[in-house]
């Protein structure tokens, strides 16, 4: 019995992605421009996706993607042009791998794209697509964002940003940097804290990470849901033991770059805010997030 | 040392300078370099502003200039084939050990540049291979007698740079087994029974490296630029910690401020530290540097 359960559950698993991955083509034009899909469509997931990616596979992973489609575009005397379109299976984790890489420049392409040499890369409801050619000119340029355009123009819903971004107190933040992640590889990437796990990131916490300019200073906030309030209570107990030992009892304090430090945690939710340039912002930063997660209904 | 102490290593520690303490503090307890006795590790660095031309061309006599240079400066001599032969013997069977991936791979004009100098050295065309993939089961490279180990310098995904040291993981059949913990341990490699102490010359391509990647593809024209250099050394452990330096540097001129690679090039350290295969600690580099000295950044 149950290796029939087991035969009809892969059996809907694969029928399953069948339908995701003819959903997905119907996104991306077989012709643009002059350039012609060339070959078939490659489709990769989380166990094949190394196959594909060397190296940078693991950062959609981190953000639970579900399916890759690559579909490479041709024209004679021409570089191929790559789409790799990501299903993400939520707008969070859209957004969340497009703010890994790349600030949004607000292109109109998409709900946030960017642009450099060649490479234009957006995200809009659950997907991120990247578009790419080894080498840019004037005409691949032109086609590339002809075909952002039409893919983004037929994806019919756009998606939320996550809802940690509304804590982040708004005055000073580059709002077009903020990243969203789950684990600390990608904490350490945007801001190197420890080389160890000191915050008890995982798949399932979620966290975003907000930039603040004070003239010449920069300073950022990183707020991090976990699942359970047990976990965030954790955290704070580690992150005071492996990073702030002398904090004690106290929330706020100044470290040896003379920046400021301040930290707290409501229910499940811990925020910490980094190298603010004064105690009193330090201060007024962590006020503003207090009372806007106090008026969170926790789960 | 143990492991632990250099996991645990946070921000904080390097605002206190105590992490560059932490990551080297165990070298002096580190006996002699077992496979290249050198009390101070020599790296030449040259760099010619002719070897790239504006169309991203490379100067095939320009090239083969800059590698004669540092291979004199290297051994000591004062002419190119005999430089070369300290380093090859005429009955040697040499591996060429490239580097193909395609956005930025080892040029053909380095490979034959190489090539012309080994053959002007005395050995003989039937005893040379250039190879990148595949080099574990290749019935040349198992019978070879000496390696060269050439590749261009890129900032990479799941060892945070691409150097000498992970351009040996083509010598293992199944490389994935090397890519937890930031590729820690990659320098285990370079100590198998079909690799160890074959390798005569590292050649650390800088022409365009590539010094950060993003996207899929992990690689954007943005992001190379035309340093025009090449760092060759015996110690791969040492052309590294230079790259990694060399990286970091352009990274602070470009980014305005330090960045931190995508992941921590933990493999390079872990290679001195543990795997004793060279120096990491640029203290104990000698960075010999030839020709072009324009932004140089190291």
């Amino acid at each position: 019995m149950k290796k029939l359960l087991l035969i009809i559950f892969s059996i809907l698993l694969i029928l399953n992605r069948s339908v995701m991955v003819t959903e997905l083509k119907k996104f991306i034009p077989v012709e643009i421009n002059g350039w012609k899909k060339y070959g078939d469509d490659r489709i990769f997931n989380s166990k094949t996706i190394f196959d594909y990616i060397n190296g940078s596979g693991e950062v959609y992973c981190s953000y639970n993607f579900r399916i890759l489609l690559v579909r490479e575009f041709r024209k004679s005397g021409q570089p191929p042009i790559i789409v790799d379109f990501f299903d993400m299976g939520s707008s969070e984790d859209a957004f969340g791998v497009f703010s890994h890489d790349y600030e949004n420049q607000e292109l109109g392409i998409g709900q946030g794209s960017f642009y450099l040499a060649g490479s234009l890369t957006f995200w809009k409801g659950p997907y991120f697509v990247s578009i790419w050619a080894e080498k840019e000119n004037e005409e691949i340029k032109k086609t590339i964002f002809k075909l952002a355009e039409s893919i983004s123009n037929a994806i019919p819903e756009k998606g939320s940003l996550p809802e940690l971004i509304g804590y982040l107190p708004d005055e000073k933040l580059d709002r077009k940097n903020i990243k969203f992640f789950h684990n600390h590889y990608s904490l350490n990437y945007h801001y190197y804290l420890s080389e160890e796990n000191i915050l008890n990131l995982n798949q399932k916490t979620k966290a975003v990470f907000g930039e603040y300019r004070f003239e010449d200073a920069r300073a950022f906030i990183l707020i991090v849901k976990y699942l359970i309030e047990k976990e965030a209570e954790n955290a704070i107990i580690s992150f005071i033991k492996n990073y702030v030992p002398e904090a004690g009892k106290n929330r706020i304090l100044q470290i040896e770059n003379g920046k400021w430090i301040s930290f707290g945690k409501c229910k499940e939710i811990v925020y910490i805010l980094l190298d603010f340039p004064e105690k009193s912002l330090a201060e007024k930063y962590s006020d503003i997030i207090k009372n806007s997660l106090k008026e969170i209904k926790h789960e | 040392m143990s492991e632990k102490i250099i996991k645990g290593i946070t921000r904080r520690d390097f605002l206190k300078g105590t992490a560059y303490a932490a990551l080297f503090g165990s070298l002096s307890l580190i006996g002699k370099n077992e496979l290249f006795a050198e009390k101070k590790t020599k790296v030449v660095l040259v760099r010619d502003p002719e070897v790239i031309d504006a169309r991203n061309r490379i100067n095939q006599e320009v090239i083969l200039k800059m590698l004669d240079q540092a291979v004199m400066v290297l051994t000591g001599e004062k002419e190119p084939i005999s430089a070369w032969r300290k380093i090859i013997s005429p009955k040697d069977i040499v591996g060429i050990k490239s580097n193909v991936w395609a956005p930025l791979p080892t040029p053909h004009e380095v490979e034959n540049a190489i090539k012309k100098r080994l053959l002007d050295a005395g050995v003989e065309k039937k005893n040379i291979k250039i190879k990148d993939r595949g080099v574990w089961r290749d019935s040349f490279f198992k019978k070879a007698t000496a390696y060269i180990n050439v590749r261009p310098l890129r900032t990479h995904h799941w060892s945070g740079i691409g150097g000498c040291i992970k351009n040996y993981i083509q010598f293992v059949p199944r490389p994935w087994e090397y890519h937890g913990d930031s590729c820690a341990n990659l320098a285990k490699i370079w100590h198998l029974p079909h690799v160890r102490g074959k390798t005569r010359l590292n050649i650390l391509l800088v022409l365009t490296p590539l010094f950060h990647g993003i996207g899929p593809h992990h690689f954007n024209p943005a992001y190379v630029w035309p340093y025009k250099g090449i760092f060759v050394g015996k110690d791969p452990v040492a052309l590294d910690a230079l790259g990694v330096h060399l990286l970091q540097e352009k990274r602070k001129q470009y980014f305005g401020r330090y960045r931190a690679f995508a992941t921590p090039v933990k493999h390079v350290y872990i290679a001195d530290r543990k795997y004793r295969l060279g120096t990491a600690d640029l203290n104990k580099i000698e960075l010999i540097k030839i020709g072009w000295k324009e932004d140089i950044l190291i």
